[in-house]
């Protein structure tokens, strides 16, 4: 479903972000994404939804080779990959609601259909009372559940995360990350990319941890300390 | 794009103006404070002008003929005069006709009652030029030509008028350039502060895979917007002011002829304001979000 082979990101500040990172996911896989900041989590997320091109190897999502996409497909690209932010990037003039079914108008759905979508969402993260307010009206985690009812209204086969805990206090975070979980089980691929250690040996999935641009572990139901030797 | 499309960016133009209300209120009155300066600035030439082209129709030349001279030849002077380049009208006052004339003008300040009915003037022709600039060579002309007893040309008070609205029409000309760059830095820096106010959207309107074609409208049409109902306005208080100021000093200062509020004059403000305001608002607003588009 996602595949990188020999990816490396230098930034034009010099700073190298990944090295010869391969990786592959597979279709309904959950994974982690682990590693102190600064380790090129981010930039493999970015790299997906293309806010980001390598400066050498490939990215492969969904049998597509997303690093010679032109500019034009990439909104295309974006429609099938839902992605969630630390900070939630919710449009502050509009409602829940609006922000939500703002997803599904871009891509011109019929008004019908993105009453009855849009409703459903808001109800899978539990915001239903609140879709009439704005990102402002809300506390963090319930920006958190917004966001993730638009990058979840459009049924996206892939499903971002960044930091999606960054911002939440922990008992908040046991809940998004059991809504990540459950928007798994639906049949999502999900990739999460955090450095909360209770949400990752928590839902004991996939972990990759990265190191210094590198991939430094990769385990089948792993957790994480950040103790661990940083290996190389 | 679909007519759902269409509805759907329509709407969103309408709600991006509600939701920011404040930047589109201040967009909206700093378009129509430089549109009003623009226009008011085009009023004042245009009124300026008429009034130095009043002026310069009202020079003309007299040229006295010898007394006596026989109407057959006054006949062929006049033909002569009349074919002079740049002459656009030569009008005959026949002695007869300027007497009783004469005779009012100096009523009671002259005793004319030694001339016995005697009329002592002679025949004149009016003359007129297009271009007052060439009234003293054509009355040289006309001075050489037999038959002629005098000129009487105001050749210098005609070229310093020319000249004056030579200078009024350059000035304005330079005058309104100057005020549409003035407008379109003023318009095009509001527009482009409603647009980065709001920069973070549109990254995030990216993000969730809308076309830079679906991004970019509502802020154009919000933009053209902002600049239509600008010059709305300005042109809404331009007419009232005009009309007021014209009513105004028709009454105090009538010798002043002021263009009367036509539907010409409206016409001519309303196409330049209106075509300014909402070219510079597509403009402005196209050019400030493809700034912030990343893709």
């Amino acid at each position: 479903m996602i595949e990188f082979q020999n990816v490396s990101v230098v930034y034009p500040n010099g700073a190298q972000a990944l090295r010869e990172v391969s990786l592959h996911i597979e279709k309904g896989e959950f994974l982690f994404l682990v590693g102190p900041t600064g380790t090129g989590k981010s930039t493999l997320l970015k790299l997906v939804y293309r806010e980001l091109t390598p400066s050498q190897g490939q990215v492969v999502v969904n049998g597509e080779d997303v690093t010679r996409l032109p500019a034009s497909r990439v909104p295309y690209l974006r429609r099938r990959i839902g992605v969630v932010f630390q900070d939630f990037r919710l449009l502050p003039q509009k409602t829940v609601y609006e922000n939500v079914a703002y997803a599904l108008h871009v891509i011109g759905t019929p008004y019908r259909e993105i009453r009855r979508r849009v409703a459903l969402a808001i109800d899978v993260v539990g915001l239903g009372r609140k879709a009439a307010s704005y990102p402002g009206q809300l506390s963090g985690g319930e920006q958190q559940r917004a966001c993730i009812a638009r990058a979840i209204v459009n049924n996206p086969p892939i499903l971002l995360a960044d930091e999606p805990t960054g911002n939440l206090d922990p008992e908040m975070s046991q809940d998004i990350a059991q809504l990540l979980n459950d928007i798994h089980i639906r049949g999502t691929t999900v990739v999460v990319a955090s450095h909360d250690i209770a949400i990752v040996n928590a839902l004991r999935k996939r972990v990759v941890t990265l190191a210094r641009g590198r991939i430094a572990r990769d385990e089948a139901g792993g957790g994480y300390s950040p103790d661990e030797p940083e290996a190389c | 794009m679909s007519l759902r499309h269409a509805e759907f960016l329509l709407l969103e133009t309408f709600t991006g103006i509600r939701r920011n209300a404040f930047m589109s209120l201040a967009a909206v009155s700093t378009i129509t404070v430089s549109l009003l300066l623009l226009g008011g600035l085009r009023l004042t030439i245009a009124n300026l002008t008429q009034m130095a082209e009043t002026l310069a129709g009202r020079f003309e030349m007299r040229v006295f003929l010898h007394t006596h001279l026989p109407t057959a030849q006054r006949d062929s002077l006049w033909k002569e005069i009349s074919a002079l380049p740049g002459v656009t009208g030569c009008r005959l006052v026949s002695k007869e006709e300027a007497w009783p004339q004469f005779r009012r003008r100096l009523q009671g300040a002259v005793d004319l009652t030694d001339l016995e009915g005697e009329n002592p003037l002679p025949d004149s022709f009016v003359v007129r030029v297009a271009d007052l600039t060439r009234m003293g060579a054509v009355a040289d002309q006309i001075r050489r030509l037999r038959g002629v007893d005098d000129v009487l040309d105001t050749h210098e008070e005609a070229e310093r008028v020319a000249s004056l609205t030579r200078a009024v029409r350059a000035g304005g000309t330079l005058g309104v350039v100057l005020l549409v760059a003035v407008a379109a830095i003023i318009v095009g820096n509001t527009i482009r502060l409603t647009v980065y106010a709001r920069r973070k959207e549109i990254g995030i309107m990216q993000l969730v895979g809308a076309t830079n074609a679906c991004v970019q409208t509502p802020f154009v049409l919000e933009g053209t917007l902002h600049g239509l109902v600008g010059a709305l306005l300005a042109l809404l208080l331009l007419g009232a002011g005009y009309t007021y100021l014209h009513d105004q000093i028709r009454q105090s200062l009538p010798f002043l002829e002021l263009l009367p509020p036509s539907t010409s004059l409206v016409l001519s403000q309303s196409s330049i304001l209106l075509g300014v305001g909402a070219g510079l608002g597509l403009l402005t607003s196209a050019l400030s979000v493809h700034r912030y588009l990343r893709t």
